[in-house]
């Protein structure tokens, strides 16, 4: 039983997370707590959504609302969640294969809908739980037991797939760069509509190339302060790969699918239901 | 204002008018439906499209009565021919001393004991200032003519849908009606309907349009839904209700973001529906596992149409009752209701939601083309109590509340919505604890399992549930579900008119299988006979899973709704054989 219910007191809810040691996912829980205590939010505000996959366990060792849904169908659930409850802060914590793979049918949509949603990728290209297969973000020629002749496909990248998607906030983070990372969640929990955040973290029992000695080395900030001037320069950085950039690389504000759904909506004096009835007399 | 004639000598009159898709012999046909209704007579209307939205032959069946009407009928009294291709393929459905009214000359000479006249419809239409589209106003107007309907009632009807206030608009529509049912009346044949006692007030809609007025009359806020024929209309008439009650209708981009929609909705306090067929319905199986597990309400409604995989979208089929009931892996508690017609429709989606609120799980409403795209009579359901439930929001200790949301009983438990100060709780459709965090014990999987199984006690359907017809001690006992029921019900008052005795009973809630209500039913009869529009017969099965009895199946599944002639026919041979 957890203290899950009080509003009050950190962000912890005692519970031990189940990663492996070294587990890139121990430092976006850390950099989550510290963006969350900065943005002053209580947990009972706060409703995490998950799908499955080691990702999706985050969720657990926070308090707040959560929502632990099946694989994959964390973004639909989170949009109906902030449609229904537009003063809850939603946050939807998703593996690579739970956004890119089997939810991948909901990504580009929860983009172009816009919804007040955090929606944290995290990506060590493996399907961790089931022991190693290969994501949609794994590199080409990846070798695993599902894929003893090294992947063939070309990999997903989830930054470039949002902006082409319409999402209105993308960025990337390192799991090597905790400071950097709860600085871009700042930026994330402080905007109005999706906030897409990639975070490269590395999976110590399978992820074959990811690691945080690699992160340290492949990895740079974006150039310019300011972030890529226009969707199309934000694009073209988030497929860089040597170096990869991390930061912000696109925000723009449109409003949010619970705006332009409110604006059509009449709250306060609902009409009656018997009303309806006219229409077929 | 043109006179409709004295009444005529037929108790109802079944009309059918044709054409090619595109025509609007549908809207004609619909259009004759509502007018009547408004003139206080029951009406009854099935339509038969094809596929494609503008290609191939369209038809429309209606049929008109002063006392109830049930299905389309048998046989056609009157066959209104917009093109040769009608007659060709209707004319056989004709009764003896059945009319028909064509374009001139369509189809050729009359057939024996056939009365033809002939209507210039696309002439007459372009006469009165309209174009060749209004011929199916003129058809309208026809068959008002020749039914003896108020010609007043008619116009006024066609003015609504296709003027709009708009006075030129009004006045052409106005001529077409008129120099059909003038051309008709013309003919100087006597109406064909007897007169009755009109019944004022009644209400004209299909099966989809009931359901979406007891969603709104239940207090469904949210509906997220993928268009899929049938049940399209259920998504678009809540897409134009739903934001005047501070609520959404939405498109989304599959059945699976569908259901998961409801269930965030749901999470965060708002009663959600969702409105699909077959191929959406097995997409959103692992989903419905979810609603089961998490103990999430919500109401999912499969308008079946003929399977299996794309089958024939506009054909009826009830293909899907054993999915509703055992679709999705492990068990997990969920209802599944059929209505029985269009006013009954309403009634079950409003008991849908008060299920699923009252035991904090699915609630699976099976409808089928066949009673989705009909349209009824119905009584106006307004003023009724509907008696609406809700689900606990508060909790009494709250103190020791702790977010565990799945201790205690399964029915009745709290449920905060999402955003509750103080009352946070986990869903979860992993195996949980009482907090929602996920568990593996064996201890405590089976007081989850048993916790969640007993969502489903008590509520199986009371003797009283059930829609019976017929003689109650007959030896014969049909069991049917759904849109069978206006068949099944005009078959078995046909053979008792003949001397055969039938009793028929309808349960709505299927699942949990009403075994007792049925048990003294089945065990008194001789013979139980199950008509089904299923090829495998899903309630034969349920009912032999039950029953120690071995049922004898009337099926069809050819994508069209039973006849009740055809019933009457597969009884007799049933109870003969």
């Amino acid at each position: 039983v957890t203290d899950d219910a009080t509003g009050t007191g950190g962000w912890r809810n005692g519970v031990e997370p189940v990663w492996c040691p070294g587990c890139g996912h121990y430092a976006v829980l850390k950099a989550l707590e510290e963006a969350l205590t900065r943005a002053g939010d209580r947990p009972e505000s706060v409703c995490w959504v998950s799908g499955i996959g080691c990702a999706c366990r985050l969720p657990c060792f926070l308090r707040g609302y959560a929502f632990h849904g099946i694989h994959g169908r964390a973004l639909p659930v989170a949009t109906g969640i902030r449609l229904s409850n537009p003063a809850l802060r939603v946050i939807a914590t998703m593996g690579d294969g739970d956004a890119l793979s089997i939810g991948a049918g909901h990504f580009p949509h929860a983009c172009r809908r816009n919804p007040g949603v955090v929606a944290l990728v995290l990506d060590n290209g493996v399907f961790g739980m089931t022991k190693g297969q290969p994501s949609p973000t794994a590199p080409r020629g990846a070798v695993s037991k599902a894929t003893p002749g090294g992947v063939p496909e070309a990999p997903l990248d989830p930054v470039a797939l949002a902006l082409a998607s319409g999402a209105t906030f993308a960025g990337r983070a390192s799991a090597a760069h905790g400071v950097e990372m709860a600085g871009l969640l700042d930026a994330a929990l402080a905007h109005r509509g999706l906030a897409v955040v990639h975070v490269l973290s590395p999976c110590p029992a399978f992820g074959r190339g990811l690691s945080f000695a690699s992160l340290r080395q492949a990895v740079r900030p974006l150039d310019a302060s300011g972030g890529p001037p226009g969707r199309a320069q934000a694009f073209a950085a988030a497929l860089e790969r040597d170096p990869v950039r991390v930061g912000l690389f696109w925000r723009e504000a449109r409003p949010t699918m619970e705006e332009a759904v409110a604006a059509h909506s009449r709250a306060g004096s609902p009409a009656p239901w018997e009303a309806m009835q006219d229409r077929f007399a | 204002v043109p006179d409709p004639g004295p009444p005529g000598s037929r108790p109802d009159v079944t009309i059918r008018i044709g054409g090619d898709a595109g025509d609007g012999v549908v809207s004609a046909g619909e259009l004759l439906a509502r007018a009547a209704a408004r003139a206080g007579l029951e009406a009854f209307a099935a339509r038969n499209v094809p596929t494609e939205v503008q290609a191939g032959h369209a038809f429309i069946t209606v049929r008109v009565g002063a006392g109830p009407v049930r299905t389309t009928g048998d046989a056609l009294d009157l066959l209104v021919a917009l093109d040769a291709g009608t007659v060709a393929r209707h004319r056989g459905a004709l009764c003896a001393g059945g009319r028909l009214i064509r374009e001139p000359g369509a189809g050729g000479p009359p057939g024996a004991g056939e009365e033809a006249d002939d209507v210039p419809f696309e002439a007459l239409a372009r006469r009165g200032g309209g174009t060749a589209r209004d011929r199916n106003l003129v058809a309208l107007g026809a068959c008002a003519g020749a039914l003896g309907l108020p010609y007043g009632t008619v116009e006024a009807m066609a003015g609504e849908r296709y003027a709009g206030g708009d006075a030129g608009a009004a006045g052409r529509v106005a001529s077409a009606v008129r120099a059909g049912f003038e051309s008709v009346r013309g003919c100087g044949r006597p109406a064909l309907l007897q007169a009755g006692t009109p019944r004022p007030g009644r209400l004209v809609m299909t099966g989809n349009e009931a359901v979406a007025l007891g969603a709104v009359a239940a207090g469904c806020r949210r509906f997220y839904g993928y268009p899929i024929t049938p049940a399209t209309e259920i998504l678009e008439l809540l897409a134009a209700e739903l934001p005047a009650r501070g609520g959404s209708a939405l498109a989304v981009e599959d059945e699976p973001a569908a259901l998961a929609l409801c269930l965030g909705s749901a999470y965060a306090g708002e009663k959600a529906m969702t409105a699909t067929s077959g191929p959406g319905f097995s997409l959103m199986a692992e989903l419905l596992g979810l609603a089961g597990a998490a103990e999430i309400p919500v109401v999912v409604v499969d308008v079946q149409r003929a399977g299996p995989c794309t089958g024939m979208p506009t054909k009826t089929e009830q293909g899907d009752l054993l999915s509703a009931v055992f679709g999705g892996h492990g068990d997990f508690p969920r209802a599944v209701i059929a209505p029985l017609d269009v006013e009954d429709a309403f009634h079950q989606t409003v008991r849908a939601f008060n299920l699923a609120e009252a035991r904090q799980m699915p609630v699976i409403l099976l409808s089928d083309q066949d009673l989705a795209q009909r349209l009824q009579t119905v009584s106006r359901p307004g003023g009724a109590s509907l008696g609406l439930v809700d689900r606990p929001r508060a909790v009494p200790d709250a103190a020791g509340w702790a977010g565990r949301r799945y201790a205690g009983a399964g029915t009745g438990a709290p449920m905060p919505p999402a955003g509750a100060p103080g009352l946070c709780w986990r869903a979860s459709g992993q195996e949980h604890d009482e907090a929602g965090m996920p568990s593996a014990d064996p201890e405590n999987r089976v007081r989850m399992m048993r916790r969640r199984a007993s969502k489903l006690d008590g509520l199986a359907e009371r003797p009283d549930g059930l829609a019976a017809a017929g003689d109650p001690d007959s030896e014969t006992l049909v069991l049917g579900w759904g849109s069978t029921y206006g068949a099944v019900r005009e078959a078995v008052e046909r053979l008792a008119a003949e001397g055969t005795a039938v009793r028929a009973l309808y349960p709505r809630l299927l699942w949990p299988y009403p075994a007792e209500a049925l048990a003294g039913a089945v065990a008194r009869a001789r013979r139980v006979i199950v008509p089904e529009t299923s090829l495998a017969g899903p309630w034969a099965r349920l009912v032999e899973m039950h029953h120690a009895v071995r049922v004898r199946r009337v099926s069809r599944f050819d994508g069209r709704p039973f006849e009740p002639g055809e019933l009457v026919v597969r009884f007799r041979e049933a109870i003969g054989g």
